[in-house]
């Protein structure tokens, strides 16, 4: 399943990509993560609960940082992560750009997600409309530490 | 004496069905049962390194962990037997069975399968059925040459990835060519549709002593026991199959799946266990229909009459063909891909190859819905090509007695002109219609079923019946239908004539529901009984009399029909609307009339399910549509409302003249709404489903 959002920030590019890239801290902008922890050099675990009507999912997984060039402010980043209480798994390659136009700057998120077992059977519309959801959160946050 | 044919029949289980005392195979329960809960591939193509069960035996409840370990090397399947019953060293299709859990209570066992750890490989995966005959296309099954092939050799196969298929010729094919004004190429691709049954799949496993007890929702119970014998290693008497009401089958319960692991899960813990598929599973697991991509060639002369067909047909047959019957592993009817015409010359080449998606097997009609999607498209575009208008194309290549049908089979007997004159008057053919308005058809054929099988019956002392069949009913009413033949031949009143239903240690060797085959196999076979009683009963034999009642039906017959359909298309959006829909139909001589009409009703809104919004959608392997909010089918407000019009006086070789009804309506509603809507705004598509924005782009891209 492919996912793109993308967001208007008004704030310095530096700072909003410094923000992007403090994965720890901005993964506190994704609203039901637990503590983000590193494990190693661009590599951290954490804890992702979503709820999606009445079942709630407890995402387990690690997130590396694969590529990074913090001159075109462009990112790849891999997450894996297990639900072992409904059983299933989400595998992303997530894709982050930063560009510049007119004052302001575009955040782009482009997800390549693949979902396995039964969180897979949720329908696709629901999943989109949470992903769409969790990402809008996302890219709000990151605006408000940016600006602040 | 009262001809018991013409009163509409009551149906013998119906008072069972409609009160709910009916029982299914998830609804029998045996003291001590245990729960099944699988773990599932999430990987299409996997090798296993590692099963780590410690935890998942921990577990409060849970009796038992199986691996394919503790399974290799059983197999099953109905001809091929390649599916592991769970996999041992790799996995070829998401959802594939790795392990499986017993326990108390279900909730334990599928606490317990999520905690089976198990270390996967992945491997490069075969998604593209075009691509699987490549050189260079990973192997799914090195090792097929050892997989056991039940009552017959396997040919060898000039790549690992071929499953199966049929390379059929007949006639003079380039003096065809040669002679034909025109010649016409098209190519049409089906996806993969699932049967949409109501009731899953479900079983309940139990030994008694070294005899295993099998309840199953299979519908061929003798076939699933002798494919148990060879993939367990037993003797077939020591396997009792029973078969209680099957809650919808269309062709997917000829293969039975978790019934294996069951058995080993009943043998490691000596208690009776049970698995119901939940819905998501049976989207994603079971044998559904063949996606297809069908290329058609056929040359033409002046006046449109057939000189020369190629078809060539490749099935997606997927991880495994354990769901395929017939030798060919192919869908049973694969080779028909221009069925019902008079064709002097043919060359059709069907292959069926593994991918790593979920498992193709039978389905309502095989082979049939995709081929007739392609063939009766194809039969239109050349038509309009031509200038001959479509149903005058048809009438002048549909198949008359004496002459060839694209099989290189000669027909006997022919009702197919008939059925398009009648189509003629019946749909208004050639009337002007409003712009954005069209009617389109579709001809299609279906065989009358084939096989044999023997009945007990016996004429009691109160005049009564009983007859005792191993055949099993998936809804079409073979139980009513044995009843009323018996009823008819005697003179007897329905009620007095009682079918029962045995298991296959008490029951005479049947073949099961399918293939058309119940009413004129199983029918003769009463028919015979019947007569057989009547004889003894003339000639003074006391009471009660016993008798077997036998049939072989091995003739080749069609049935014929003709499908009208007229739409609405709205081109600013693509969308339409059926505002007719006509049926003509030869089905014979009527046995059970409600049940007929039933089948023709329920054929149409399968068809037209298949033809309008059915499709098992995958990514990467995986069925993203794995549920039935996502996989739509047809509700009764999608249906519109269908005219039926039976051919009097055609006689078919079941009892009375009868001959097969329920795998004849689906295949060719698809071909007749996809002409219509090319009738009506000029959009022909070549896939299926027929959606608005397939049109839209169509009419937007007349390409």
């Amino acid at each position: 399943m492919k996912l793109a959002h993308t967001a208007t920030i008004a704030a310095p590019a530096d700072r909003i990509w410094a923000a992007v890239m403090d994965i720890p801290a901005a993964a506190r902008c994704v609203p039901g993560v637990a503590a983000v922890t590193p494990v190693g050099p661009d590599r951290f675990k954490g804890q992702l609960l979503v709820q999606i009507g009445p079942v709630r999912l407890v995402l387990d997984g690690d997130i590396a940082v694969a590529t990074r060039d913090d001159l075109a402010k462009r990112a790849t980043l891999r997450a894996d992560a297990k639900d072992s209480r409904l059983g299933g798994t989400v595998r992303a390659s997530i894709d982050v750009s930063l560009t510049e136009r007119a004052g302001a700057c575009e955040l782009r998120i482009e997800s390549d997600v693949h979902i396995a077992g039964r969180i897979g059977e949720f329908g696709q519309p629901v999943i989109q409309r949470k992903s769409d959801q969790l990402l809008a959160q996302f890219t709000q946050c990151i605006a408000r530490s940016a600006a602040a | 004496m009262t001809d018991v044919l013409v009163t509409p029949e009551r149906r013998v289980e119906g008072d069972e069905k409609v009160t709910g005392a009916a029982k299914y195979s998830a609804d029998f329960r045996r003291e001590g049962m245990l729960h099944a809960a699988f773990v599932a591939s999430p990987y299409a193509h996997a090798l296993i390194t590692h099963v780590d069960t410690t935890a998942a035996r921990a577990v409060p409840g849970v009796r038992a962990v199986i691996t394919g370990a503790d399974v290799k090397p059983a197999r099953f399947g109905r001809r091929l037997q390649d599916w592991p019953v769970l996999v041992w060293d790799r996995a070829r299709f998401v959802g594939d069975r790795v392990a499986a859990v017993a326990a108390d209570t279900l909730e334990a066992a599928e606490a317990a399968a999520a905690l089976v750890d198990v270390t996967y490989e992945e491997l490069p995966a075969i998604f593209d059925h075009r691509k699987a005959l490549d050189p260079d296309a990973p192997v799914l099954h090195p090792d097929a040459d050892a997989y056991p092939f039940l009552q017959a050799t396997r040919e060898p196969r000039a790549h690992p990835n071929l499953q199966g298929g049929v390379v059929h010729e007949h006639g003079d094919l380039a003096a065809g060519f040669a002679k034909a004004s025109r010649v016409f190429e098209h190519t049409f691709e089906v996806p993969r549709v699932h049967h949409a049954y109501i009731e899953p799949r479900a079983a309940l496993v139990w030994f008694e002593g070294d005899v295993v007890h099998v309840v199953t929702t299979n519908k061929a119970p003798f076939s699933l026991r002798d494919q148990m014998a060879v993939t367990l290693g037993m003797p077939p008497e020591k396997i009792v199959v029973h078969t209680p009401h099957v809650g919808g089958d269309f062709g997917g319960k000829g293969l039975s799946l978790d019934e294996h692991a069951l058995v080993f899960l009943a043998r490691a813990t000596g208690r009776p266990v049970r698995s119901v598929m939940r819905y998501a599973d049976e989207l994603q697991v079971s044998n559904t229909r063949h996606a297809a991509t069908i290329r058609l060639r056929t040359g033409v002369d002046a006046e449109g009459r057939i000189t020369a067909h190629e078809g060539t047909v490749v099935f997606d047959g997927g991880a495994y063909a354990a769901g395929k019957p017939i030798v060919f592993l192919m869908p049973g009817d694969g080779v028909l891909t221009l069925a019902g015409y008079r064709i002097p010359a043919a060359r059709v080449d069907v292959t069926t190859v593994y991918t790593n998606h979920l498992p193709a097997g039978h389905d309502r009609a095989p082979g049939q819905p995709q081929n007739n999607f392609a063939a009766e498209s194809h039969m239109d575009l050349i038509a309009r090509a031509m200038g001959i208008d479509p149903l005058e194309l048809r009438e002048r290549n549909v198949i008359r007695a004496g002459e060839t049908d694209v099989h290189g089979d000669v027909w006997h007997d022919s009702e197919a002109s008939r059925v398009l004159s009648t189509f003629r008057g019946e749909m208004r053919w050639g009337t002007a219609l409003p712009k954005g308005r069209g009617r389109g058809m579709a001809f299609g054929v279906r065989h009358v079923g084939r096989g044999k099988t023997s009945l007990e019956l016996r004429l009691e002392a109160d005049g009564s019946v009983t007859v005792r069949t191993g055949v099993t009913d998936q809804g079409g009413g073979a139980m009513t239908m044995i009843q009323r033949v018996v009823a008819q031949e005697l003179g007897l009143a329905p009620d007095r004539v009682r079918v029962e239903q045995l298991d296959t240690s008490a029951a005479l060797r049947d073949p099961g529901v399918g293939g058309s085959r119940v009413t004129p196999v199983h029918g003769n076979a009463a028919l015979d009984g019947a007569r057989k009683l009547k004889e003894a009963r003339a000639k003074g034999a006391p009471l009660p009399i016993a008798v077997t009642g036998t049939a072989e039906q091995n003739e080749h017959v069609y049935g014929s029909l003709a499908y009208g359909i007229e739409v609405e298309v709205d081109s600013e959006t693509g969308a339409f609307r059926i505002l007719d829909a006509l049926l003509v139909a030869d089905v014979g001589t009527v046995i059970n009339p409600v049940a007929v009409r039933g089948q023709l009703e329920g054929g149409f809104v399968f068809g037209l399910g298949q033809a309008l919004m059915e499709e098992l959608v995958t990514q990467d392997g995986r069925v993203v549509t794995a549920n039935l909010g996502d996989y739509k089918i047809p509700t009764i407000a999608d249906v519109p409302r269908l005219r039926i019009s039976l051919l009097p006086n055609t006689h078919g070789p079941g009892p009375f003249g009868a001959k097969s009804v329920g795998e004849l309506a689906n295949p060719a509603v698809s071909a007749a709404v996809a002409n219509a809507i090319a009738a009506a705004v000029g959009a022909r598509l070549f896939s299926l489903p027929l959606t608005a924005d397939k049109v839209l782009a169509a009419l937007r891209d007349p390409a």
